[in-house]
């Protein structure tokens, strides 16, 4: 990992994953804002369909991908 | 049995997901511990490909409308045998030159299957949904087989924008147009 006073995104050859992580975080935030989110019973079907919301899944796609910006 | 418009649309919302997943990981550069491009390897894209397969073959069950069981029939099998494929090439099982076409002809193959089905039911709900995610699942294999063979671009991932639009759109799509 380069340090940070050495950083810059022509030599962090991460940055793509990155940006497209912060802008799926982004546009989650965003549509959960316009579109709201529903919340369900306390219950294994329930916290399923918690998670099965647009919002949600495009969230969970960005935590993924800026997971997988670090080196493996 | 016929599934609750709702569930439906669930379906697509978590298909998506998965499909946005598996598109960035495999097609946005990934750096290795040498500082140079490397190949994604991650298992979880083969098991994703082969999860929506058998999520996608779940509905021949669940559903009773003829022309979706025969459309989504063939969509789980291309996606388990594409996700078997792309499994045994990641876990380092299997290794051949011809395994970088799978991705690329399982989506151009998922497109034409889209369109097969707006073909066959043009009045049904969603059909323009299901044409727009058509056209840009071909136009995506189409670009990425281009790829290939054009060594020149191959660091560009040409098919991308349209992967992502089909993805965002499948994510996006309204209860009452998903079926």
């Amino acid at each position: 990992m380069t340090s940070l006073g050495k950083w810059s995104p022509w030599r962090d050859r991460s940055w793509p994953r990155v940006a497209a992580a912060i802008l799926l975080l982004a546009a989650a935030v965003v549509w959960a804002t316009i579109r709201g989110l529903h919340s369900y019973a306390l219950s294994p079907v329930g916290i399923g369909y918690d998670l099965d919301q647009p919002p949600v899944v495009l969230a969970l796609v960005g935590g993924w991908i800026f997971y997988r910006s670090r080196r493996p | 049995m016929i599934l609750p418009q709702i569930q439906i649309a669930r379906g697509h919302w978590i298909l998506g997901a998965l499909f946005l997943a598996i598109i960035l990981d495999e097609y946005l550069p990934l750096i290795g511990r040498d500082d140079q491009p490397a190949r994604s390897r991650s298992p979880l894209i083969g098991w994703a490909l082969m999860i929506g397969g058998a999520g996608v073959w779940a509905t021949v069950i669940f559903a009773d409308v003829v022309h979706d069981m025969l459309v989504h029939f063939l969509w789980g099998d291309l996606l388990l045998a594409a996700g078997a494929l792309e499994l045994a090439r990641r876990r380092g099982v299997y290794e051949r030159p011809w395994l970088d076409y799978v991705l690329p002809l399982a989506i151009l193959g998922c497109g034409l299957l889209f369109l097969v089905h707006v073909e066959i039911d043009p009045e049904g709900q969603g059909a323009r949904w299901h044409l727009s995610m058509g056209l840009l699942l071909v136009a995506a294999g189409l670009l990425e087989l281009l790829r290939l063979r054009w060594p020149r671009v191959a660091a560009i991932p040409l098919g991308l924008p349209a992967l992502a639009a089909f993805a965002l759109l499948l994510i996006a799509i309204p209860v009452a147009a998903a079926s």
